[in-house]
């Protein structure tokens, strides 16, 4: 286990986050039922990198989007919903691919699908927690080289959110109780599925702010997956398009 | 567990200048944010409500949830399903068209069925995304 890995760090905070979380929570329906996403996680992954290359190897990436799947989906979901929400995710990593790389973020595509077609609920646990969140969240952020996704998700959500706090003649600072920090600073900023250019990494996280808005607008549930999916799509023209390849260079 | 998180990032040539002017930028935005934040802790949701805090009264046999859910907008953002349990068994399903206010629903309900040492369980749904759910014992 190599420690300076940016996934194992975060799966060690992920494990750590949840074991404060059950216990000022006193909520072991949440570590069982986050230990049922992990082990589907890395139980099919493993199944399906073996039936690829017959080699038994355990993933990183299969561990977090295991843990974040736990997450996200509700305790209270029967085990094989949570289940299949983790097969979900670790096939769309295997099977929706362009040019040798993953689409979607694989955990919260399979959290979207399991939310849609089998009526799953999420409860987002700890993301209202941002003393623990934020801190730990810059610091992937940074490690990852994120940072233009969140800032200008930031700014995105501040300007549509506060404009609508102004019309409505709500406190602005409510906004800040519309920020997931769990989504912002542990799903949107996945390096595989964002793009990669200086230019292309500010439309992604600006584009995602302004969809949210829009969703939430409309009432669209689970907004933030719905967006993230549809940004994921979109990375795949910003990698390609002539002005990120012009910033890159 | 050979994989690395920077395996197909491209080398960006960008200058220390800009890499610095990022950073501050990133770093400024966030710590904003987090000031702002800690005016503000009490009421943070995100999504799901923040919490709820359930009485019931033995006497009156109602019991009444406050459950915490920041919102700009009462109509298009809010708690759309309330679910009361007694006992680990659903009585009550209530579905909500808009909130009471920016901050919080409170819904009221008689339960006449509730006795001491009875457990019972509120759970409040965002109609946008996430749940929550607390449970008291009713008191002798």
């Amino acid at each position: 286990m190599n420690i300076k890995s940016i996934k194992i760090q975060l799966s060690i905070f992920l494990i750590l986050f949840a074991l404060y979380l059950s216990i000022i929570g006193s909520n072991a329906k949440f570590l069982l039922s986050l230990s049922i996403s992990l082990i589907a996680a890395v139980t099919t992954d493993f199944f399906i990198t073996y039936l690829k290359t017959k080699r038994f190897i355990i993933t990183e990436s299969s561990v977090v989007s295991g843990l974040i799947i736990g997450y996200v989906m509700s305790s209270g979901e029967m085990w094989w919903i949570i289940t299949l929400a983790s097969i979900f995710a670790i096939s769309s990593k295997h099977i929706i691919r362009f040019n040798g790389r993953h689409i979607f973020n694989p955990a919260g595509f399979g959290v979207l699908v399991a939310a849609f077609l089998l009526g799953a609920s999420t409860e987002w646990k700890g993301a209202n927690l941002w003393y623990i969140v934020i801190p730990f969240g810059i610091y992937f952020v940074f490690k990852i080289k994120k940072q233009e996704i969140i800032a200008s998700y930031f700014i995105a959500s501040f300007v549509l959110f506060g404009a609508q706090a102004l019309i409505q003649n709500t406190q602005i600072l409510n906004i800040l109780g519309y920020l997931n920090y769990f989504f912002i600073f542990i799903m949107l900023i996945e390096p595989m599925t964002t793009p990669m250019t200086y230019y292309g990494k500010i439309i992604f996280g600006s584009g995602a702010g302004v969809l949210i808005f829009i969703l939430y607008a409309f009432g669209i549930r689970e907004a933030e997956l719905v967006a993230l999916a549809c940004f994921n799509l979109a990375a795949l023209l910003l990698n390609k398009s002539p002005s990120s390849r012009a910033a890159s260079n | 567990m050979k994989e690395s998180i920077f395996e197909s990032l491209p080398k960006e040539k960008i200058s220390r200048r800009q890499f610095m002017k990022l950073c501050a930028f990133g770093i400024g935005s966030l710590a904003a944010n987090s000031l702002l934040l800690s005016s503000f802790s009490s009421t943070a949701s995100a999504h799901p409500p923040s919490d709820i805090k359930i009485t019931y009264d033995s006497k009156t046999k109602i019991l009444t949830a406050l459950i915490m859910h920041n919102v700009n907008d009462i109509k298009k953002h809010y708690i759309n399903k309330v679910n009361v349990g007694l006992n680990g068994k659903e009585i009550i399903n209530h579905a909500i068209s808009q909130q009471d206010n920016n901050i919080s629903q409170t819904v009221s309900y008689l339960i006449p069925d509730a006795k001491a040492g009875d457990s019972l369980s509120v759970e409040a749904y965002c109609n946008i995304s996430g749940k929550l759910g607390k449970e008291i014992k009713v008191a002798k």
